[in-house]
C-alpha cells in the first residue's frame, strides 16, 4: 500500500515536471542561427569581428550574377530585376550600377560638392586661387572630354566635382556595360543585394534568397529563356550551411534512430518495453530544452542535435535497467538488487559525464555551452527517470532475457585480458603515431566547421573579385564614443596611410571618409566659402585676366551659397545612392560603448603579408587606430578557444581522476578504470593523425561523450565489489555498445563535417572503449562460468 | 540557251557595272561602305569651340587614329597633350597623369561627340542611327552632307545637330569637317584633312 502511494507520487511528479518543461518549450524561441557557434569573444577586436559576422553588411549581402544571353540581354534582366527587388521591403538595397544610381549619387555629389571636396579650402577660395583653378578648368574645356566640362563649367569653374570623382574612382568599382555592373569579360552582370534581415536571421535571409529567384524567373521570362542567375555572398553561405545541416541532421537522426530501436526491439522482442525505454532520454529531452531556453533564451536547432547526441547514454541507461533488472524468478527482488548493486555504479558513470560535459560549459562558444547544459540536465533528468519511474514502469513490462547473450560471451571477453600487452603496446604504437605522424594535429582555424559547397565558393569568389568587394583581409579600426569621433580619428589616419601607399608599403586603402568626411571637416570647408558678395568681387578679380566674365558663372556663387548653408552630410543622407553602399559597411552602428569606422586597406600584391606591427608601429599617432588581420584574427579567435576547451577538458580529466579516487578508495582499480578510456581516446586520436585528419572543436565534443559512456563500462567491468560480471551486465554493456556504435557510426558518413567529427570519434571511441574495459576489467571481475550463471 | 537566261548574262554586267558608279544619288548605305573601305588610318584634325560662357573660341589641335568596326583614338597635341580612346563601349581618357575610365552608356552626353565621330570615321551608320535621325544630301561639288538630329528628347535637350560634311572619290569617302551644335548655341567645330591612309 505505502510502496504504491509512493509509486503514483513518483509518476504524478514526473508527469508534473515534464508538463511544465513542455508549457516553458512552449514559449521558448528556436534559432538556427550558425554564428551561435562563433566565439562570444572577450576582446574589441574580436567583438568586432563576430559582430561583423553575424550582424555586419557582409553577412547580408548577396552576390548577384546573370549569365547567358546576349549582353543586352543581361543587362535588360539586370535592370529588371533591379527594379523588382528595389521595390521588396525584404531588401534594403539593390544595385546594379544602373544609370539612375549612378546619376542619383553623381547629383548628390554635385549638390554638396562644397562640403565633400578635398581641395576646398580658405585659400582655394581667395582671388589668386579661384583664378588658378578657373584657368585649369579652361584648359579642361580644351580637351578631348571639353564636352562634359562644357556643360559643367558655368557652375563648377573650378572643378570641383571633377576633382571629387577622381577622388572616389581611385577605389574602382566594377566594370561597366550596356548602362550596369557587368564582369570584365562582359560574361555576367552584377548585381548586388543587401537584405533588410540581419546576418544571424538565415529564415530571413532564406526567404530573401528565395525572393531573388522568384523575381528573376519572373524576369527572365520576360526577357530570355537561357539567362542564368548565380546567387552568392556570405548569406548564401550561411543559408546552404544551415540547410544541408538541418536536412543530414534529419536524415542521420532519423536512420539511428531506426537502427538503434530495431536493435533494441530485438533485444527486449517488445515494443512497449523498448517504448519505455525512451522515456528517460524523452524526459532528458524536453527538460534539457526548457533550462536551456531558461537559461540562453533561445535553443539552437543543433543544440537538440548534438545535445541529444550525448544524451546517447541516458539510453544506455534503460538498457542497464531493463536487462540488468530482468531475472525470470523474481523481478522485485531482482529490481532491489539492481538498485543496490547496480544503481551506484550508474550514478558514478553519470558524475564523470556531468564533469565531462561541464567543459561545454565553458568553451565560450554559445553553441557549445548550450549544448553542454542541455546535456548535463537531460542526463541528469533521464538518470532520475531511470532510477525512480522506470522500476515503477518496469516492473509491469515482461521483456526477453538476454542473459544468454551474455553467457555467449563470457568466453570470449574471459580471453580479453590476454591482450593486456599487446593492447598496451598498441597504444604506445598509437602515441608515438600521434607524436611522429606529420601534419598539424589540431585544425585551429575556423574553416572546415561548416560544410561549403566548392561550387558556391568558387561562384562566390568570381562575383566578389569582379564587384571589387573582396572581403578585406586587413583593416584599420577606428573607434570613438560616437561616429563623429570615429570619422575624426579615421581624417587624422588617412594622411598616415597616403605616406605609406607613397612609400610602397600599401597598395592603397578606402577610408569611409573619403566619401563621408567628418561633419567638423564638413564644417570647416563651409567656414572656408565666403559669402555671396565677397565670392563675387574676388570672382571679378580672378577673372580679369581670363577669357570669362564673373557675370556669366551666377550659377557658382549661387550654389556656393546654398551649399554654405547646409546642414552637413549623414551616413543617412547617402541612403539609396551606391555612395550608401560603398561606405556603410565601414560604418557599422554603434557597437556597445563605441562607434567604429573601418579603414580597409589594399595590400600590395605579391609582397609578403603585411606586417601588421609596422602599420601598427606606423598608425601609433592615432589613439583609438588598431590594425586588425580578419582573417588571421578569426583563427587566433578560434585557436584560443580550441586551447580553452581544451585546457578545460583536461581540468574535467584531472576531476575525474580525482573522484574515482575518492570513490573507488583503491588507485589500482581507479588506473584499471581509466586506462581503458585514455587508451580508447588514444586510439582515436592516433587514428585520426594516421590518416591525415586533423581533429577540430567537435572531434574534442566527440572525444568527451566517449569519455562519458566508456566511464560506464570501465565502471561495470571493474564493479564495486568483488564477485563476477554477471551474464546480464555483460549483455547490457554490449547492447548499449552496439547501439552507440551504430548510431555514431551512421553519422561518420554525413558530408556536414560537424556530423562526420562526431560521428568518426564517437563510434570507434565508444567500441575501443568497451574491449578496453575488458581487457582490463578485474580479474575477479571476469565473467562468471556458466555453471555458475 | 533560253531567253531569259541570255538576257540575265547580257544584262549582269551591266548591272554591276551601274552599282559602281559613285555619280547616282548617294545613299547612307554606299556611303558607309565607302568610309568603312578606307579601313583603318589616322588624319590630323583642328578643333574649335565658341563656348558662351567664354569671351574667345578655344583652339586644339591633334590627330585622330581610327580603326573599324569600334576604335577611335583622339590624340591632341594642343594645346597639352591628352588622348582619349574608344574601344567599344568604354572611354578611356588619359590627361595630367591620370586615366579616366567611362562607359559609354553612363555618359551619352559627354560621349556623344566621340561616339558620333566613331560612327562617321569607320561607317558605322547602324551605331548611330540608334541615337539619331540621318538625313544625307549631296553637294553640288560632288561630296556629302550628313546631319544628325538627335531622336532622344533627353540628347535634344544638350545637343541640337551634327553635321559632316565630306567628301566622295570613287569609291572611297572621307570625312572633312564636324560641326556639333549645342542646345545652349554653343559650337564645336572640328577639321579633318584628307586621310592619309595607315600613316602614324
Amino acid at each position: 500500500m505505502r510502496q504504491s502511494t509512493r509509486s503514483w507520487l513518483v509518476i504524478g511528479l514526473w508527469l508534473g515536471v515534464v508538463l511544465l518543461a513542455v508549457g516553458s518549450i512552449s514559449q521558448t524561441r528556436f534559432t538556427s542561427d550558425m554564428s551561435a557557434f562563433l566565439p562570444a569573444s572577450p576582446s574589441e577586436e574580436q567583438h568586432l569581428l563576430v559582430e561583423q559576422l553575424q550582424e555586419g553588411g557582409i553577412s547580408r549581402t548577396f552576390l548577384l550574377g546573370i549569365s547567358g544571353g546576349t549582353a543586352e540581354q543581361r543587362a535588360e534582366a539586370s535592370r529588371r530585376l533591379q527594379a523588382r527587388l528595389a521595390d521588396e521591403p525584404a531588401f534594403t538595397a539593390v544595385q546594379n550600377g544602373g544609370r539612375a544610381a549612378v546619376d542619383a549619387s553623381r547629383a548628390y555629389l554635385f549638390d554638396h560638392r562644397y562640403l565633400l571636396s578635398p581641395d576646398v579650402d580658405a585659400e582655394r577660395f581667395t582671388a589668386e586661387g579661384l583664378g588658378e583653378a578657373i584657368e585649369r578648368s579652361i584648359h579642361q574645356l580644351n580637351s578631348p572630354l571639353g564636352d562634359i566640362a562644357r556643360e559643367l563649367f558655368p557652375r563648377d569653374p573650378t572643378g570641383e566635382l571633377m576633382a571629387l570623382l577622381d577622388d572616389q574612382s581611385a577605389d574602382q568599382g566594377p566594370s561597366r556595360c550596356c548602362g550596369v555592373w557587368m564582369s570584365g569579360d562582359r560574361s555576367q552582370a552584377l548585381l548586388v543585394a543587401r537584405a533588410a534581415a540581419p546576418g544571424s536571421d538565415t529564415d530571413g535571409l532564406a526567404d530573401a534568397r528565395e525572393r531573388i529567384h522568384a523575381g528573376f524567373a519572373a524576369v527572365r521570362e520576360g526577357v530570355a529563356p537561357d539567362l542564368q542567375l548565380t546567387v552568392a555572398g556570405s548569406p548564401a553561405f550561411a543559408i546552404d550551411a544551415r540547410d544541408t545541416i538541418r536536412a543530414e541532421v534529419q536524415w542521420f537522426t532519423t536512420l539511428s534512430v531506426l537502427l538503434v530501436a530495431s536493435v533494441l526491439l530485438l533485444a527486449y522482442r517488445s515494443v512497449p518495453v523498448l517504448l519505455a525505454g525512451l522515456l528517460p532520454v524523452g524526459t532528458g529531452v524536453v527538460v534539457g530544452i526548457a533550462v536551456v531556453g531558461l537559461g540562453f533564451g533561445e535553443v539552437h536547432g543543433i543544440t537538440i542535435g548534438f545535445g541529444t547526441a550525448l544524451m546517447g547514454e541516458a539510453i544506455d541507461y534503460s538498457i542497464y535497467y531493463f536487462v540488468q533488472s530482468r531475472d525470470a524468478d523474481n523481478d522485485r527482488t531482482a529490481e532491489r538488487a539492481w538498485r543496490a548493486d547496480y544503481w551506484p555504479t550508474i550514478r558514478l558513470g553519470l558524475v564523470t559525464s556531468v564533469i565531462g560535459f561541464a567543459a561545454l560549459l565553458f568553451s565560450g562558444f554559445p553553441g557549445l555551452m548550450q549544448i553542454g547544459l542541455y546535456a548535463i540536465t537531460g542526463l541528469l533528468a533521464a538518470a532520475l527517470v531511470t532510477r525512480y519511474v522506470l522500476p515503477v514502469i518496469g516492473r509491469r513490462l515482461p521483456r526477453a532475457d538476454i542473459a544468454g547473450l551474455g553467457r555467449a560471451m563470457a568466453g570470449p571477453v574471459r580471453a580479453l585480458p590476454r591482450l593486456r600487452w599487446p593492447v598496451l603496446a598498441l597504444g604506445a604504437a598509437a602515441l608515438s603515431a600521434i607524436v611522429f605522424a606529420p601534419g598539424e594535429r589540431w585544425r585551429d582555424t575556423l574553416s572546415g566547421l561548416a560544410p561549403i559547397d566548392p561550387a558556391l565558393e568558387a561562384a562566390d569568389g568570381e562575383l566578389r573579385e569582379e564587384l571589387g568587394a573582396s572581403n578585406p583581409r586587413f583593416l584599420v579600426v577606428l573607434t570613438g564614443p560616437d561616429r563623429e569621433a570615429a570619422l575624426r580619428a579615421a581624417e587624422n589616419a588617412t594622411p598616415i596611410l597616403d605616406r605609406l601607399v607613397a612609400e610602397g608599403e600599401l597598395a592603397g586603402y578606402h577610408s569611409p571618409t573619403d566619401i563621408l568626411p567628418s561633419r567638423a571637416t564638413q564644417l570647416a570647408r563651409q567656414q572656408a566659402l565666403p559669402t555671396a558678395e565677397e565670392l563675387q568681387r574676388r570672382l571679378e578679380d580672378a577673372t580679369a585676366d581670363l577669357p570669362v566674365s564673373a557675370t556669366r558663372l551666377q550659377g557658382f556663387v549661387e550654389d556656393v551659397a546654398r551649399q554654405r548653408e547646409l546642414e552637413p552630410v549623414t551616413l543617412r543622407d547617402l541612403e539609396g545612392t551606391p555612395l550608401w553602399l560603398a561606405i556603410a559597411g565601414q560604418l557599422p552602428g554603434q557597437a556597445g560603448e563605441n562607434a567604429v569606422a573601418m579603414i580597409t586597406l589594399r595590400t600590395v600584391a605579391g609582397t609578403p603579408p603585411t606586417d601588421i606591427e609596422r602599420l601598427s608601429r606606423a598608425l601609433a599617432p592615432v589613439e583609438s587606430a588598431v590594425v586588425i588581420d580578419m582573417l588571421g584574427e578569426s583563427n587566433r579567435m578560434y585557436a584560443h578557444y580550441l586551447q580553452t576547451t581544451r585546457s578545460i577538458a583536461l581540468a574535467g580529466a584531472v576531476a575525474i581522476v580525482l573522484l574515482l579516487l575518492f570513490v573507488q578508495r583503491d588507485p589500482r582499480r581507479t588506473l584499471r578504470t581509466l586506462l581503458p578510456l585514455a587508451l580508447a581516446i588514444l586510439f582515436v586520436i592516433g587514428g585520426h593523425a594516421m590518416a591525415g585528419s586533423a581533429l577540430t572543436l567537435l572531434h574534442l565534443v566527440g572525444l568527451l561523450l566517449v569519455v562519458a559512456i566508456g566511464s560506464n563500462y570501465a565502471l561495470f567491468f571493474q564493479g564495486r565489489g568483488g564477485g563476477s560480471l554477471d551474464p546480464r551486465t555483460l549483455a547490457s554493456l554490449t547492447l548499449a555498445t552496439l547501439t552507440t556504435v551504430t548510431a555514431f557510426g551512421v553519422l561518420a558518413f554525413s558530408s556536414v563535417p560537424v556530423l562526420q567529427a562526431i560521428g568518426a570519434s564517437v563510434a570507434p571511441g565508444a567500441l575501443a572503449a568497451w574491449l578496453l574495459a575488458a581487457v582490463f576489467s578485474d580479474r575477479t571481475r571476469q565473467p562468471a562460468e556458466e555453471t555458475s550463471g | 540557251m533560253s531567253a531569259p537566261r541570255l538576257t540575265f548574262a547580257i544584262l549582269s554586267p551591266l548591272l554591276l557595272l551601274l552599282s559602281s558608279l559613285p555619280a547616282q544619288a548617294i545613299d547612307l548605305e554606299t556611303l558607309a561602305t565607302a568610309l568603312a573601305e578606307r579601313g583603318a588610318g589616322s588624319t590630323a584634325y583642328r578643333q574649335t569651340r565658341h563656348l558662351g560662357v567664354l569671351d574667345e573660341p578655344l583652339h586644339s589641335s591633334g590627330r585622330l587614329i581610327f580603326e573599324p568596326p569600334d576604335r577611335l583614338i583622339q590624340e591632341q597635341r594642343e594645346p597639352e597633350p591628352q588622348r582619349l580612346m574608344l574601344a567599344g563601349e568604354r572611354l578611356v581618357v588619359e590627361a595630367d597623369g591620370r586615366r579616366r575610365e567611362i562607359d559609354l552608356a553612363d555618359s551619352p552626353r559627354g560621349a556623344a561627340l566621340a561616339a558620333s565621330l566613331r560612327g562617321v570615321l569607320n561607317g558605322r551608320f547602324d551605331a548611330l542611327e540608334e541615337d539619331y535621325e540621318l538625313d544625307l544630301d549631296e553637294r553640288h561639288d560632288g561630296g556629302w552632307r550628313l546631319t544628325l538630329l538627335p531622336r532622344d528628347r533627353g540628347l535634344a535637350k544638350r545637343i541640337r545637330r551634327i553635321e559632316i560634311i565630306g567628301s566622295l572619290d570613287g569609291d572611297h569617302a572621307a570625312a572633312e569637317r564636324l560641326t556639333m551644335e549645342f542646345a545652349n548655341g554653343d559650337r564645336s567645330v572640328m577639321h579633318m584633312q584628307p586621310a592619309a591612309r595607315d600613316t602614324p
